[in-house]
């Protein structure tokens, strides 16, 4: 039971965790990408919905003001996970994403299917209060990537859901539980995304299109959780410091395009409600510290969303969380 | 699935208003007379890079945020002189300004290099550009906000809108450094960083783009290879030809008379006082460079002084004014993708 527990308190802690295809892209961003949830589950679900607003005009470090433009990015998404063995599980994310840009002279924006990605899942280790796992997986070029404004025109990269690339991710994290005391756990975790290049982005039947890639993603977090227990199942509180480094875009000959990349560190928050181990819900949302970009950049200025988990037990094991 | 659809546009729907922006709905004309799979967004969106259409000035020896080798792009009309430094035009690429009723906007692409003056008076009317966020071999196209019509820099006419095929009229601008701009016209008006933007002047905002020659961000019609990609040159455009001259052309000071089509021309140049400029010669011949004597840049065969904005100050035709070329500072990429014909001047 105790295995039990350790894993779905990995689940809540890690459920903030999202990746973003650029900074000022909404993007594909894929919430759980590497959530742990080896409970004695056999399936589950997860709906999500995220807002990001990207409003936030720097210049390297500086804040810049004044900018004309609004932008944001939304991303409902569909998890399903599924445990295959004790230490093995498979996970799959069906995104649908909406981007809009607005100015004072225009307003364009998309909503379509984003980049599918598969992972899978490894317990290597888990002792007492300690859990490692490892992640690696793939995302699909399965997004819209032909997105056009008023006039006809493809919309930029960063404004299609799609990235027309296959994509590759590895992790890992680490959890560790009776953190000080027994109702707080910390965690840590690492992602890294290689983004692959889009050779023919914005072709037509006569143009070839365009080189673009996205740059390639590095994301490490640690975080603390707290555990309240109540008559009407746990509550988990949860604060991490985030930092997220992102190489620059890949556009034409150059592999390293201007106003692309750069560092960021944010702080996340969250809220999760646990009723039972076959049922959770969880608010988060996410505040940015610091970044430090290269060049001239508009960057996420705050994100919140919501996530609801339903799971179908494994038949042998009848027990809920209230039991433990 | 269909109903995650489904659900999924409820939910972004619901969520999807913008609050302080009231967007005009756009221009969604789809008659274009270049092929729009060649014309790229650029990121930003429309008015997304903010033009200056309240531009401040300036009369100073020493404006603290610009350094005498600094490119600006000059213009004079009337006995008024303004300077537009390059590193305010790099971050907003159009200023609607005017002197007198001389109704101009100076506009600039940061990534063909190219400072171009257009006249603001569209057909019977008086419009300003902003930058629309879409390019075109990867150069500048503004719109105007009269008609919403997409317009191409480098081609110099419409190609989107209601005044599709419209041409645009030039007005002559000179680009040089604020140091030999000064000597020219001390008196001249220098725009200030007083644009209404926060922004970083002293920054170039495209990293090592100026120098990079492997370095283009999108993609051209034809990557010419005679000259290095942002080799800045003159490019002169006549009815039925067009040339470049390389800055390099003009390590000395020098007066080069030439023949673009069927066109007679003389362009003078320096490339240490930095600046290349082109005249119809008309009637007149035998150009010689002046040196040391700002703004007399060259004198013709009689001894008629010709200053750096093509006026004659001496000499029987003193008062008159030499016809400009049409002739466009930037980098030979984009002036090869423009103007694929395009002859480079050689010695």
């Amino acid at each position: 039971m105790r295995k039990s527990i350790i894993s779905l308190l990995c689940l809540c802690l890690y459920s903030y965790q999202s990746i973003g295809q650029t900074c000022c892209s909404a993007g594909a961003p894929l919430s759980n990408m590497i959530t742990v949830d080896n409970t004695n589950q056999l399936l589950s679900f997860t709906l999500g919905y995220e807002y990001k607003g990207i409003n936030l005009l720097i210049d390297n470090n500086q804040r810049l003001i004044n900018d004309p433009r609004r932008r944001q990015g939304q991303n409902a998404s569909l998890k399903i996970d599924y445990l295959h063995h004790e230490r093995w599980a498979l996970s799959a994310t069906i995104p649908f994403l909406f981007q809009s840009r607005t100015t004072v002279s225009e307003s364009e924006s998309s909503l379509g299917l984003g980049d599918i990605s598969l992972v899978t899942q490894y317990q290597i280790f888990q002792k007492e209060k300690l859990a490692i796992h490892l992640a690696a997986g793939l995302e699909l070029p399965t997004g819209v990537v032909n997105h056009t404004g008023p006039s006809s025109i493809f919309l930029s990269p960063d404004m299609q859901s799609g990235s027309g690339t296959l994509d590759v991710l590895i992790g890992g994290s680490l959890f560790y539980d009776n953190f000080i005391n027994s109702a707080l756990a910390v965690s840590t975790e690492v992602l890294y995304k290689r983004n692959g290049t889009n050779e023919n982005f914005a072709s037509t039947d006569n143009f070839s299109g365009r080189r673009f890639g996205f740059g390639h993603e590095t994301l490490a977090s640690i975080g603390l959780r707290y555990q309240y227990v109540h008559s009407l199942g746990f509550f988990f509180p949860d604060l991490a410091l985030k930092y997220r480094n992102s190489s620059p875009n890949r556009e034409q000959a150059t592999d390293a395009a201007p106003n692309s990349g750069g560092n960021w560190l944010s702080l996340p928050v969250g809220f999760s409600f646990v009723p039972s181990l076959d049922k959770s819900i969880r608010v988060f949302a996410e505040l940015p510290l610091i970044q430090n970009l290269s060049g001239l950049q508009i960057t996420t200025s705050f994100t919140f969303g919501v996530q609801v988990r339903y799971s179908l037990q494994k038949k042998d094991n009848h027990q809920t969380i209230i039991n433990l | 699935m269909k109903y995650l659809y489904l659900l999924s546009l409820l939910v972004l729907f619901a969520c999807g208003g913008d609050d302080d922006l009231t967007p005009a709905t756009g221009n969604s004309n789809n008659e274009w007379l270049i092929p729009p799979s060649q014309v790229f967004d650029g990121g930003p969106g429309k008015d997304g890079i903010p033009s200056v259409d309240d531009p401040e000035f300036n009369n100073t020896d020493d404006p603290q945020f610009l350094i005498p080798g600094a490119l600006v792009v000059g213009i004079v009309d009337n006995g008024i002189a303004k300077a537009y430094p390059h590193i305010i035009l790099d971050w907003h690429e159009i200023v609607n300004d005017n002197i007198g009723d001389n109704n101009f906007a100076i506009t600039y692409c940061p990534l063909t290099g190219t400072a171009v003056g257009w006249d603001r008076q569209v057909g019977n009317r008086t419009t300003t550009f902003g930058v629309s966020g879409k390019l075109y071999n990867t150069n500048l196209m503004p719109f105007d906000r009269e008609t919403d019509s997409y317009w191409s820099q480098l081609r110099l006419d419409c190609v989107n809108g209601s005044l599709v095929g419209e041409k645009i009229n030039t007005v002559p601008v000179v680009e040089t450094t604020w140091s030999t701009w000064r000597t020219c016209y001390p008196n001249s008006l220098l725009m200030n960083t007083n644009t209404g933007f926060s922004r970083n002047y002293g920054q170039y905002p495209y990293g090592d783009y100026k120098t990079n020659n492997d370095n283009i961000i999108f993609p051209v019609d034809n990557l010419d290879s005679r000259l290095p990609a942002k080799e800045r040159v003159l490019t002169v455009i006549t009815e039925d030809a067009s040339k470049v001259y390389s800055i390099e052309t003009f390590d000395e000071f020098k007066v080069i008379e030439d023949q673009v089509g069927r066109e007679n021309i003389v362009v003078i140049g320096s490339k240490q006082q930095n600046f290349m400029v082109a005249y119809k010669t008309g009637d007149l011949s035998g150009f010689q460079p002046v040196v040391g004597e700002l703004p007399v840049i060259a004198q013709d065969g009689s001894g008629q002084k010709i200053t750096l904005t093509g006026e004659i100050i001496t000499g029987p035709q003193a008062g008159q004014q030499l016809e400009s070329t049409e002739s466009i500072i930037g980098y030979y990429f984009a002036m090869a993708a423009f103007y694929p014909e395009v002859e480079i001047y050689e010695e």
